[in-house]
């Protein structure tokens, strides 16, 4: 009767639209005055607790040096530096808009930005170039999507608390599978591209864009670095890069002033904002949940009906595949990844894989409708009819589902840089 | 109205902005003390972690003036369209009911780490000063909610590709 109860709560919710704090809130309220003590100010407890935490650090401090680095040039640096790379290969251009979004993935760590701020410059470019439109937007709406799985990635930070892994292994296992899909769009552009007429490459323009842009590319090589090395820990390389990205801003490319960064500041607590009363009530009920033994529970009632790692990892695809198309990223990973690692290790499958994964599931609902950001975005940015934006993203869909077979049955792709 | 939350928007935004300012500013000291200075700077981090619990959460409170919190909007469509403003009108209360109950729940137990006089460890400054904005958060939140309720066409429509 009281799960029944829980049920009707949500699905009451869920039908008013309400925001996911108030959803995740008012279980985690049902949960404590139904089936635990009934002393409600433990909520407040826990997500005081919850917020406590230094490895939250990072996720603002990535976002700030993010935002840093998006106010000046850097796209169009980035933009300049992968055109003259690819000018003399079929589809180039469209090869150079995944290879831009991957770079600018490895600063931003947001699928929508990255696809903003690549597709807005190289969208006209690819028209103008007479690229087929459905594969123009197609390429950026995707290649925005390598935003979340190549690291940073705040998507990666939020799996880390709710899972308990270590932060650093999961951007470290975000690297293979980062390289994979970016290899798997660029293979799509050359087969899709190939008959489009190529440019000249000139090695001149190529050392021009180099060195206006090293800087930008260098950002990302740092932060990992420093990650890989172990001389950072996660939170410590968000701090290095918020200073590299005020220095290269102020001081080398010279496009951020003063004037610029209480605009910044502010929009970094509001884009946290959106996610950290989530978090922090997903902690707490995460909290209540393992003290009840609830996600052991779960383990062993499917473990009856699920027998193998592969049923179960065909099935969490799945899952994770449907639930994508109806929540974003973020709330699916503060949502599912509490019930399903616990699942996952039961069935042999090592946590930090399963976070890659998990993230490449979600990756592909950023591209599905009814909730593909992603195309809402590209709809905007490319003012393009939203049904224009589903027929292109469907064949990139089809590659990017490919990639996740690959991560899916293919572990040390995800696990063996950290396997030193 | 509109001049009250517009002014409460304004303070929360400079607020938020100061607080990641000196929490970017404080991790950034921590390391530069550890690694070059070779000393330790323990309050550095843990005054980080209470300015970015008073950013995130004024940040939660300007997602609500801005329409910014995300959703799961499949409850959108499940309304006629005759209905539909029936269901925003809900959509407003549920929210504006659950900050209120918030407020509430967050009132009595910041009172309570007052009464017990805690403070934190290693900055021994009293805690109920990091929780006091789990309490302004709510009520700052019922207060834009409960406006959108009684007059909807100040209710924040999200840009494109946020709040969802």
């Amino acid at each position: 009767m009281s799960a029944l109860g829980l049920v009707a709560l949500i699905l009451v919710l869920v039908a008013f639209s309400q925001p996911l704090f108030v959803i995740m809130g008012s279980v985690t309220a049902y949960c404590y005055a139904v089936f635990g003590d009934g002393e409600l100010t433990g909520v407040i407890e826990d997500i005081y607790f919850a917020a406590n935490k230094d490895l939250l650090l990072a996720i603002p401090l990535f976002i700030l040096a993010g935002s840093l680095m998006s106010q000046g040039g850097i796209s169009r640096r980035l933009i300049r530096l992968a055109t003259a790379l690819t000018a003399g290969v079929p589809a180039g251009l469209a090869i150079a808009a995944v290879f831009s979004c991957a770079i600018f993935a490895a600063i931003s760590g947001s699928s929508p930005v990255t696809m903003i701020a690549i597709g807005s410059i190289l969208y006209p470019a690819l028209r103008a170039a007479d690229y087929p439109k459905e594969l123009s937007i197609g390429v950026l709406a995707a290649g925005g999507t390598l935003g979340i799985i190549i690291p940073p990635s705040i998507p990666m930070i939020v799996y880390a608390i709710m899972s308990s892994v270590s932060v650093t292994d999961l951007f470290i296992a975000g690297v293979g599978p980062g390289i994979l899909l970016t290899i798997l769009l660029m293979i799509y552009c050359l087969v899709r591209g190939r008959a489009l007429p190529r440019g000249t490459f000139d090695l001149k323009e190529v050392l021009s864009a180099f060195k206006s842009g090293v800087f930008s590319l260098l950002m990302p090589l740092s932060v990992l670095g420093g990650i890989y090395s172990g001389f950072f820990t996660a939170t410590e390389s968000a701090a290095v890069a918020v200073v590299y990205a005020l220095l290269v801003e102020f001081f080398v490319h010279r496009e951020l002033k003063i004037g610029h960064l209480p605009k910044v500041l502010a929009e970094t607590a509001q884009l946290l904002g959106s996610l950290f009363l989530i978090l922090v009530l997903a902690v707490s009920l995460n909290k209540f949940m393992t003290f009840e033994e609830i996600p052991q529970s779960l383990v062993q009632l499917l473990s009856q009906s699920i027998e193998s790692k592969i049923t179960f990892l065909i099935g969490v695809n799945l899952l994770l595949l449907v639930a994508g198309c109806f929540m974003d990223a973020l709330s699916a990973i503060l949502v599912l990844a509490p019930l399903l690692v616990p699942m996952a290790i039961h069935y042999g499958v090592d946590p930090v894989h399963f976070g890659v994964l998990m993230i490449v599931n979600l990756e592909i609902g950023y591209l599905t409708p009814p909730v593909g950001v992603n195309l809402f975005v590209g709809s905007s940015v490319f003012k393009e009819p939203i049904t224009t934006m589903i027929r292109a993203a469907l064949p990139l869909i089809g590659v990017l589902l490919v990639g996740l077979a690959i991560v899916t049955f293919w572990p040390e792709l995800s696990l063996f840089l950290l396997k030193k | 109205m509109q001049k009250i939350l517009s002014g409460m928007e304004k303070l929360e935004r400079i607020i938020a902005a100061v607080s990641f300012g000196l929490l970017a500013t404080l991790v950034v000291l921590d390391i530069f003390s550890r690694e070059i200075l070779h000393q330790s700077f323990p309050i550095g981090p843990k005054l980080a972690i209470d300015f970015m619990i008073w950013g995130g959460f004024l940040g939660a409170s300007l997602c609500a003036a801005k329409g910014t919190h995300l959703k799961i909007d499949v409850g959108e469509r499940l309304w006629p369209q005759s209905l539909k403003p029936f269901a925003t009108r809900m959509e407003t209360l549920l929210t504006g009911a659950f900050c209120i109950f918030m407020a509430w729940l967050s009132i009595r137990y910041v009172h309570t780490s007052q009464e017990l006089g805690e403070v934190g460890v290693v900055t021994r400054i009293p805690v109920w000063i990091s929780q006091l904005v789990i309490p302004y958060t709510f009520v700052s939140m019922s207060v834009r909610y409960a406006t959108y309720f009684i007059t909807p066409s100040l209710k924040p429509v999200p840009p494109i590709g946020e709040g969802r």
